[in-house]
């Protein structure tokens, strides 16, 4: 017989599916999804509230409530190190989403390696950039459907099984993507959104009240048992290791194409703007949920959970919680895996359809042909992962790490797009293969010298050849670079400047503030 | 493959320099200053929180607000973060429609 008790607290979860299906579908009529710019960028349409959610959430996954505390309670204050990058990384979408945005409006490209290979005139450009892209994209979903199934089988105490608990809510993100496209990623990420907001800022003060009294009296515990938990530093981490990471994460983290590419999604450049900048007061939530997992250290005995990410469940489901919190908890865990994952599951069709099989196998394909196979390949997609995540014995979680080592290697040639005219297409090649070499070479084959982040050696290979090579070739057509760089600039001819203007007070003449990119 | 109809530029057939094209030739000296003035102050924000900064504040104790030092460090440079990104946005957006 089922207690009441593991009714309420598989209910809650389950009625959130539910109310993420509505709303993900009925969002769909909010830009056109027969074609490529409605379903990959949601007409170029949408607003702040709703970009700086899809912002957000999506980049804040299952590790939100599984591996961020559980990082917290293994390894300590190395978690620091979250807190703050990802800021930076939107500090530098501030500047380069907006001429992407504008290149996107003029050239109509939807996609990150779009532009990139248009400028380099190299279709290679655009199919390595989208194998990398999936490669990574696939173990990140592996990650969630696995973080997924042991929410759900634990919130129904088994009632649920582990293989239907990492389906379910996939089939429902599925059903979404292809019902509404970015729409309804982006409306179900408000959702979303909120849920992991309040959720984490709850959890993470009212735990460390409940087990020690406050926060402060928390970390005094922990510092009285082991002093080294709370100092970044060996034997966990190198102060140089953990320096690379912030900088490689830091530079790094906007290159993921699911988030890069939703500058195209924005109404206006101002609103990416604005989601830049109103970014980190979501990003804050990583305190209380560092906060979360530091509860636990003196608490929970390491050895009795299977994995550090076993800690906020274990400590939800141990206290004396009222059920209904403890529903919501899962509910919210939920929210946090499912917003990263429907994001990733849209972002990784569109990368293939667009970004490889079109430029390699049909350069003159119809607009429709396009999102009809973009739709075809969501369960596909799906499939693959939760085979990986259910079945299969070899562990692809790895291949994330190395694929991310590639995908750091698109800063240098964005940059040489957007400022360099005379970057070329050699140069771009030459710096990409080999900085995705020397990074895969330090991540599996040598350790990686002075402990440093792997990826920061390949990006320092990748802008050293990317330079070079492209000094030492010839840029095929400089005026469609130069052309490029214009584009991305806002509109400075008279007549337009005039138009701008109209219905606004006249200045005296000064230059709008708008040319400072 | 995508080239726009570039008939009403200028058109500029000289070979491509060697330098980066930061600026539009239009921007004003006072907002390509600010620019660069912004990216200096992001460039020293992350210097904050890696070495060799950051060891200087790796410890547990003064506690701030209840969190130690090099934890409540982290959050401040991401509130400095936001600040500046509030006053980027200020600078770049609302000056103009104040018609300053």
């Amino acid at each position: 017989m089922v207690s009441t008790t593991t009714l309420i607290i598989t209910g809650i979860p389950l009625i959130y599916l539910a109310f993420a299906l509505w709303i993900g579908i009925r969002s769909r009529g909010e830009a056109d999804q027969s074609t490529t710019e409605g379903f990959v960028a949601g007409d170029r349409r949408i607003g702040t509230i709703v970009l700086f959610f899809i912002m957000a959430a999506a980049n804040n996954s299952a590790f939100a409530f599984l591996g961020g505390p559980g990082f917290a309670f293994d390894q300590g204050a190395i978690a620091y190190y979250i807190i703050p990058y990802s800021a930076f990384g939107l500090a530098m979408w501030y500047v380069l989403g907006p001429k992407v945005s504008r290149l996107g409006r003029k050239m109509g490209y939807v996609t990150q390696a779009e532009f990139v290979s248009d400028r380099y005139d190299s279709r290679w450009i655009s199919a390595i950039m989208a194998v990398a892209s999936v490669a990574a994209f696939i173990p990140y979903v592996v990650v969630q459907i696995k973080g997924v199934a042991f929410i759900l089988s634990e919130a129904s105490n088994g009632l649920i099984p582990f293989w239907l608990s990492g389906m379910l809510p996939f089939l429902i993100i599925g059903f979404y993507v292809i019902t509404s496209g970015m729409m309804g990623v982006g409306w179900s990420n408000v959702l979303q959104g909120i849920m992991m907001l309040a959720l984490a800022w709850f959890l993470g003060l009212y735990l460390p009240f409940e087990l020690h009294g406050g926060i402060q009296p928390m970390f005094e515990t922990i510092a009285a048992s082991n002093p080294s938990h709370l100092v970044v530093g060996l034997p966990e981490m190198s102060i140089a290791r953990y320096s690379s990471f912030i900088v490689v994460s830091a530079l790094g983290s906007i290159m993921w194409p699911h988030l890069f590419m939703r500058a195209y999604t924005a109404e206006d450049e101002s609103t990416v703007k604005k989601t830049a900048i109103l970014y980190p007061l979501f990003q804050f939530i990583i305190v209380p949920i560092l906060l979360i997992g530091f509860a636990g250290v003196t608490v929970v005995e390491p050895g009795i959970l299977d994995s550090p990410d076993r800690i906020l469940p274990y400590l939800v489901t141990n206290l004396d919680i009222n059920p209904i919190l403890i529903g919501l908890f899962f509910a919210g865990a939920l929210a946090a895996t499912m917003s990263t994952a429907d994001a990733i599951v849209h972002a990784s069709v569109s990368v293939s359809i667009r970004d490889f099989y079109k430029p390699l196998f049909d350069p003159e394909g119809e607009d429709l042909d396009e999102t009809f196979w973009m739709k075809i390949l969501v369960f596909p997609t799906l499939a693959v992962a939760y085979y990986f995540a259910m079945f299969s014995s070899i562990n692809i979680v790895p291949l994330q790490a190395a694929a991310y080592g590639s995908i750091i290697q698109f800063l240098p040639l964005i940059l040489g797009t957007l400022y360099w005219p005379r970057s070329t297409k050699e140069g771009a090649l030459a710096g990409l293969l080999s900085g995705t070499v020397v990074t895969g070479i330090f991540t599996f084959v040598v350790p990686t010298p002075l402990s440093i982040h792997a990826g920061l050696w390949g990006l320092l290979v990748t802008t050293v050849l990317f330079i070079a090579v492209s000094l030492m070739t010839d840029v095929k057509n400089p005026e469609f670079a130069r052309e490029m760089i214009r584009t991305t600039r806002p509109d400075l001819s008279p007549t337009k400047r005039d138009q701008q203007r109209s219905g606004t007070a006249t200045d005296g003449g000064t230059v709008s503030d708008e040319t400072s990119k | 493959m995508k080239h726009q109809e570039t008939a009403e530029e200028t058109p500029h057939v000289q070979p491509v320099g060697i330098g980066l094209d930061l600026f539009s030739e239009e921007t004003p000296q006072k907002v390509r200053l600010r620019f660069l003035l912004f990216f200096a102050v992001y460039a020293t924000l992350l210097l904050l929180v890696v070495w060799p900064v950051f060891p200087q504040v790796n410890s547990v104790e003064p506690y701030i607000l209840g969190l130690p030092l090099n934890m409540a460090w982290n959050s401040a440079v991401l509130l400095l973060v936001m600040i500046t990104g509030f006053l980027m946005y200020w600078y770049d957006e609302m000056k103009v429609q104040g018609g300053n």
